[in-house]
């Protein structure tokens, strides 16, 4: 078992190791010690002391960042906050309420005393987190008392990306915006307006009113450079995007194909995983690097980056000549199995090792492992790391899982149930003649349009192509900072006549915007109701805990006020909680029944009982190894392999990914001091023998290039990757200097990736990336 | 009856929460972690090893730090946690050299602070805010014979999948 440490020895080993550790700490602790206690500022509590300690330095600091901008002296934050703990006002209370520190929207229980945060843990009665949060979700009350957040409505005054703005009341602040977008209407048409927000926000259906109301087509998500490819694959194959649904916990043979679930940590996928590897379950991790999953798999494979589906295909080779597939399940719910096995022929082991790095005895011996034990799943992964074959990749997952039979099934991939919520049907839309600016969908007409492709927008924006976009309202997203190539982008900021930021924290976005409104937090409002969809469907509701601060507002308030002084308030002719009302309706219940119960359930079974009676939404009815959409599109009807670009010589492919204590673009982790002191910075992870070519010592720090930038960062030596490739966390390298925890440090990945789009799904290959790596001087 | 912690290395994934749920829960101040992970490195690419380790204070049945502290800042509960009594220390950092795990740590006031065990928590019947909020049950909280208990059926079960 190597889920232990082999030994005795080794946990002395560890002990002493620490012990040494905590020596050191100690040490630095001793030295800082006569710098510290010049900065003394005890109280009750660290987030106020934080708060109060960060906000003093921020405003004998310049005034011009965002955050200072009318900044309270730090005196009023004591008669804020000192009153309500010398003498609670209102007695503790729990509400339990919804996370946002990432996109998975675990459920809280957040304790209340006095209109302050006091601690958020897990509501036990939702099925993800189960009382358990992960670290971002520990962290919330950073991001509510972060003293960086901005405070009130503000408009630029000096260039775009100066820094500099004046203090603006909400109607100064909507009036402007309004009359440049009633401008940029009247001039171009309303196509010329884009918008792009987050989304995992509870708000997506509302915005989604705001834009069909407004009459543009252009709307984004940020999913092109995530999972858009697999959600595309998904419906092909499934008749429908399943995401997370994989029954990790009953399984007993798991393949995870660089899906790095220990480190995107979705509360319940990680208890999940781990019940079932304390079960026994054998568990299977291919990835270039060696992970926190990696070290907790049977085996590790360090696949050759991009070359996924090569090995796939083997193992579907191996089951199919070795008939080891499920022939009922095959027979009775797939289609175009006679197809695949025509196909698959020529994708023996052998042909795979040469382009995977893994021999053929251990191709074969899994693709046997994995069609023998029941149940074996493999994770159709979320975004497989950007290659333009992605789609295929996806689908060469799911296409496995269903020649082993194990779909809807206890521990197999399922497909989500979920139950109709209500709505406050809108008037009549407005027809919306023009097309998209990406292309989605004549260029790419299976991207769905509720997220469109939003890594093409720039280049859209630089040459009016097919049409002028002049104004852009940004939604709690952060794409100068999330999208690659942030020249480019700020290329076509310029271009525009209007960029509005909705933001909580002082986004890089929001840096280059004229105009940025202040967003309350998850823990200062109500939001549309939350659906749980799963093995049996649930529905949270995410409840205000405290008071909103500053002149922070709710974005339902915000889109409504705007929607008023542009003449579409009619869309918009009622309040949040009949909102919530109406959605709720058809449960039977109503707002008030989350103040008495943490969630709601429904009476569905959660088991699992295979596909009988299931309609499955494909053209055939049937799951589709061979897919009829894609033959349609004149796409490859079958998941044929594509190799991925191979280095040029003297270059390293550049691997990105995440760590448990930080998500995405999403300033909310970066720019919080309890994770920021974990992780404040990322480095450049190289393979020992790379790093010894190269002349590169551990910890110093080295200069990455390539054509489109060039940059510093520490260099990690390491074993636990491979040595064609390396690897820097996302997340790093943030250009609003008003996120004072995390601006200039580290570096950003996507300065080195080029936009572009998966042919099929429409994600961005950002696998294929390439950098030269060289000392300092 | 005392209490003691359980951290089970092979099923922490380093995921952290336990440190950040510690600062929520005491409000420790940034620059000091009551609990930490540390991650142990070995073996060569293709065979490395990451190895993560979450420590706090142990609570010691007989704390070298309560024994070296020269003005009795340093006390135990009858439940066998060891907690530090800001009024009387003086910073003189004796806790930190005996202690052998290196524990205590000084805080910007000077004076030397570390896990409390969440004894707040612990009196309402509750875990510890590490331990609640563990995702892999990595830690636990209890008393020797519940600790015991859990390790043993743990092993049992390795038992009982071993091939």
């Amino acid at each position: 078992m190597n889920y232990l440490p082999k030994n005795i020895k080794v946990y002395i080993l560890i002990l002493h190791l620490s012990v040494h550790m905590y020596s050191q700490i100690v040490r630095e602790e001793v030295k800082k010690l006569d710098v510290r206690t010049n900065t003394v500022c005890d109280g009750a509590r660290i987030s106020r002391r934080t708060f109060t300690k960060l906000t003093a330095l921020g405003t004998a600091a310049a005034l011009s960042g965002i955050s200072n901008v009318g900044a309270y002296p730090m005196e009023h934050f004591d008669k804020l906050i000192e009153p309500a703990i010398a003498a609670p006002a209102e007695a503790e209370r729990i509400v339990y309420g919804i996370c946002e520190m990432c996109p998975f929207n675990c459920g809280i229980k957040v304790t209340c005393d006095g209109g302050i945060v006091k601690s958020i843990e897990g509501n036990p009665n939702e099925p993800h987190s189960k009382g358990k949060l992960c670290a971002r979700g520990n962290s919330g009350e950073q991001v509510l008392y972060n003293p960086n957040r901005v405070k009130y409505p503000l408009i630029r005054t000096g260039e775009r990306g100066a820094g500099g703005w004046k203090r603006a009341t909400w109607d100064e602040a909507l009036d402007y915006i309004a009359g440049k977008l009633n401008e940029i209407k009247g001039n171009y048409g309303p196509e010329s307006i884009a918008i792009i927000q987050f989304p995992t926000s509870r708000m997506v259906p509302l915005v989604g009113r705001f834009q069909k109301a407004l009459g543009t087509p252009n709307y984004f998500t940020s999913l092109g450079t995530c999972k858009i490819s697999r959600a595309v694959a998904d419906i092909a194959t499934l008749g429908g995007h399943i995401l997370n649904a994989v029954d990790f916990a009953n399984a007993k043979y798991i393949m995870l194909f660089g899906r790095n679930t220990f480190e995107t940590p979705a509360t319940g996928s990680v208890q999940a995983l781990s019940a079932a590897i304390t079960s026994g379950a054998k568990l299977v991790y291919l990835d270039p690097r060696y992970t926190v999953t990696a070290s907790k798999a049977d085996e590790w494979i360090p696949i050759k980056p991009g070359t996924d589906l090569a090995f796939v295909l083997a193992m579907m080779n191996v089951i199919i000549k070795k008939g080891l597939y499920d022939e009922e399940f095959i027979n009775t719910y797939t289609y175009g199995f006679e197809e695949l096995k025509g196909f698959i022929g020529e994708y023996t082991p052998e042909w795979a090792e040469g382009i995977t790095d893994v021999p053929v005895a251990q191709i074969e011996r899994i693709a046997i492992e994995f069609a023998t034990t029941k149940p074996a799943v493999a994770h159709p992964n979320w975004h497989p790391k950007g290659y333009e074959s992605e789609t295929q990749i996806s689908r060469g997952i799911l296409i496995l899982n269903a020649l082993v039979g194990n779909i809807n099934k206890p521990g197999g991939i399922f497909y989500p149930r979920g139950v109709g919520l209500g709505d406050i049907t809108p008037p009549a839309y407005p027809e919306i003649t023009a097309k998209r600016v990406d292309g989605v969908p004549d260029k790419y007409p299976l991207v769905p349009a509720s997220h469109g492709l939003w890594q093409l927008l720039p280049d859209a924006i630089i040459n009016d192509d097919p049409y002028p976009v002049k104004g852009l309202i940004v939604y709690r997203s952060n794409p100068l900072f999330g999208m690659p190539d942030k020249n480019r982008i700020v290329e076509a900021f310029k271009k525009l006549d209007l960029l509005v930021a909705i933001d909580i924290l002082p986004s890089d976005t929001a840096w280059y915007a004229d105009v940025i409104l202040p967003e309350c937090t998850y823990l200062e409002r109500d939001d549309p109701v939350m659906l749980i969809k799963g093995k049996s469907p649930k529905v949270a509701l995410r409840q205000q805990c405290v008071e909103p601060m500053y002149e922070s507002k709710h974005s339902f308030w915000i889109f409504k006020e705007l929607a008023k002084r542009i003449g579409i308030g009619n869309y918009f002719d009622f309040e949040l909680d009949d909102y919530i009302n109406a959605q709720l309706k058809p449960l039977g219940i109503n707002k008030d029944y989350f103040k008495e119960n943490s969630i709601w359930s429904s009476d569905i079974s959660p088991e699992l009982k295979g596909l009988e009676g299931m309609k499955i939404n494909t053209s055939t009815g049937k799951i589709e190894l061979y897919s009829k959409k894609f033959e349609a599109k004149g796409y490859d009807p079958l998941p044929t392999f594509v190799p991925p670009k191979e280095a040029p010589s003297g270059m390293f492919r550049l691997l990105h990914g995440h760590i448990a204590v930080h998500t995405h673009a999403n300033p909310a982790t970066f720019d919080n001091a309890y994770l920021n002191e974990i992780c404040s910075e990322n480095e450049l992870w190289i393979n020992t023998d790379t790093a010894m070519d190269l002349g590169i010592m551990n910890g110093e720090y080295v200069w990455i290039e390539n054509e489109l930038s060039r940059g510093r960062i520490k260099a990690k030596v390491t074993e636990q990757i491979r040595p064609d490739a390396v690897f820097m966390l996302h997340g790093f390298g943030h250009l609003s200097p008003d996120l004072t925890l995390t601006y200039g440090k580290g570096l950003n990945d996507n300065d080195f990736i080029k936009a572009g789009a998966d042919p099929i799904g429409g994600s961005c290959p950002m696998g294929e990336t390439f950098v030269r790596i060289y000392r300092e001087g | 009856m005392v209490y003691k912690f359980l951290f089970d290395a092979g099923r922490c994934i380093d995921c952290r929460a336990c440190e950040v749920a510690c600062k929520q829960q005491n409000d420790v101040e940034i620059g000091v972690r009551w609990r930490r992970v540390a991650e142990i490195d070995g073996g060569e690419y293709p065979d490395p090893s990451r190895v993560f380790v979450s420590l706090a204070c142990f609570h010691c049945s007989r704390p070298y730090c309560m024994a070296a502290c020269p003005t009795g800042a340093i006390y135990q509960r009858a439940d066998g946690i060891v907690l530090t009594d800001k009024n009387k220390c003086i910073g003189c950092g004796y806790c930190a050299m005996a202690c052998p795990f290196a524990v205590p740590e000084y805080g910007s006031d000077g004076l030397m602070q570390k896990c409390v065990a969440c004894y707040q928590r612990i009196d309402k019947g509750l875990d510890p805010a590490c331990v609640h909020t563990c995702l892999t049950d990595a830690l636990a909280f209890g008393t020797p014979e519940e600790i015991a208990n859990i390790k043993r059926e743990r092993a049992a079960e390795k038992v009982v999948i071993s091939p």
